[in-house]
């Protein structure tokens, strides 16, 4: 692919990565913008290369989660180092929500980190869970372990809640 | 319960409205979306953080030489290691240690004091018949 076609493909899939970069930052929207900047770099500047192994929709999730993991261990070791306390911020001011999606957000917060993302990638990107597993870097067994039992943990807590 | 399709719904929902949030792809790669209230945060932290850390350093600096300072300021003695001894050693000197190193000499004469008195009792002069009285 040449640039040009790469940037054109990003640009495609750019509310889509945005989408998956808030569910990679815990929903924090200016951390979703440096890792997704920082993704599209990668891609662009060749650092992460495409393949051809899966679709570039899978290839970019999987930069955009890594990019994402990088950031949050950086962010770690910051706070350790300095005693950033700045990173609590008053949060910036969400749209309101339907009581559904607060719901489904708070079910999803109780997840752990794997079940919420395959979760997130099937029911909401329309992935199957094999495509789910090369976007997460797991094997195909293990997602499905890990789809079956988020399933099982959110439909109990949405049904309670 | 919810069903698999119920959770579809919700989950595109919250996609869909994920999306419509999503700034242009051209300002986000160009990284023209700058966020704000963490930097203005962040860099008075970063400040106290240095000023703190700086005067950490120059307090413990500071100790360190008051603390050196008096011994710095005696002049050094000029002592060759030769003739150095231990500020102890006196008390290897213990009473009648030149027995352990010297043979005394038995032929040396006695002290004139002493010799006068055992003099006349080795040898005393006979007496006579006269001397009694």
């Amino acid at each position: 692919m040449t640039r040009a076609e790469i940037e054109a493909e990003l640009e495609r899939l750019h509310p889509a990565a945005f989408a998956w970069a808030l569910a990679c930052c815990g929903r924090d929207r200016e951390d979703a913008l440096d890792v997704l900047q920082t993704s599209y770099l990668k891609v662009l500047e060749g650092r992460a290369s495409f393949a051809g192994r899966s679709s570039f929709k899978t290839f970019l999730f999987g930069v955009i989660r890594r990019t994402a993991q990088e950031a949050r261990r950086r962010s770690l070791l910051r706070r350790l180092a300095l005693a950033d306390w700045s990173r609590k911020r008053p949060p910036a001011p969400a749209p309101p929500l339907p009581e559904e999606r607060v719901a489904l957000l708070r079910a999803l917060e109780a997840l752990p980190r794997r079940q919420r993302q395959v979760l997130e990638l099937v029911f909401g990107f329309g992935m199957t869970v094999e495509e789910a597993a090369g976007t997460l870097g797991i094997s195909p067994g293990s997602a499905r372990v890990h789809y079956e039992r988020g399933k099982k943990r959110l439909r109990g807590t949405l049904s309670h809640g | 319960m919810a069903e698999d399709r119920d959770l579809e719904r919700l989950f595109e929902g919250l996609r869909r409205q994920d999306e419509a949030s999503a700034p242009r792809f051209r300002d986000v790669l160009a990284g023209r979306i700058v966020s704000g209230p963490r930097v203005a945060l962040r860099l008075p932290v970063l400040r106290l953080a240095a000023v703190v850390v700086l005067l950490g350093v120059a307090s413990v600096m500071a100790v360190r030489f008051v603390r050196r300072a008096p011994e710095q300021a005696l002049p050094e003695k000029e002592t060759p290691i030769a003739a150095w001894s231990s500020p102890t050693a006196w008390l290897l000197e213990t009473p009648g240690r030149e027995l352990l190193t010297e043979v005394p000499s038995l032929l040396d004469s006695p002290p004139e004091s002493s010799s006068e008195k055992t003099d006349g009792m080795r040898n005393p002069t006979p007496l006579r018949k006269g001397d009694r009285s």
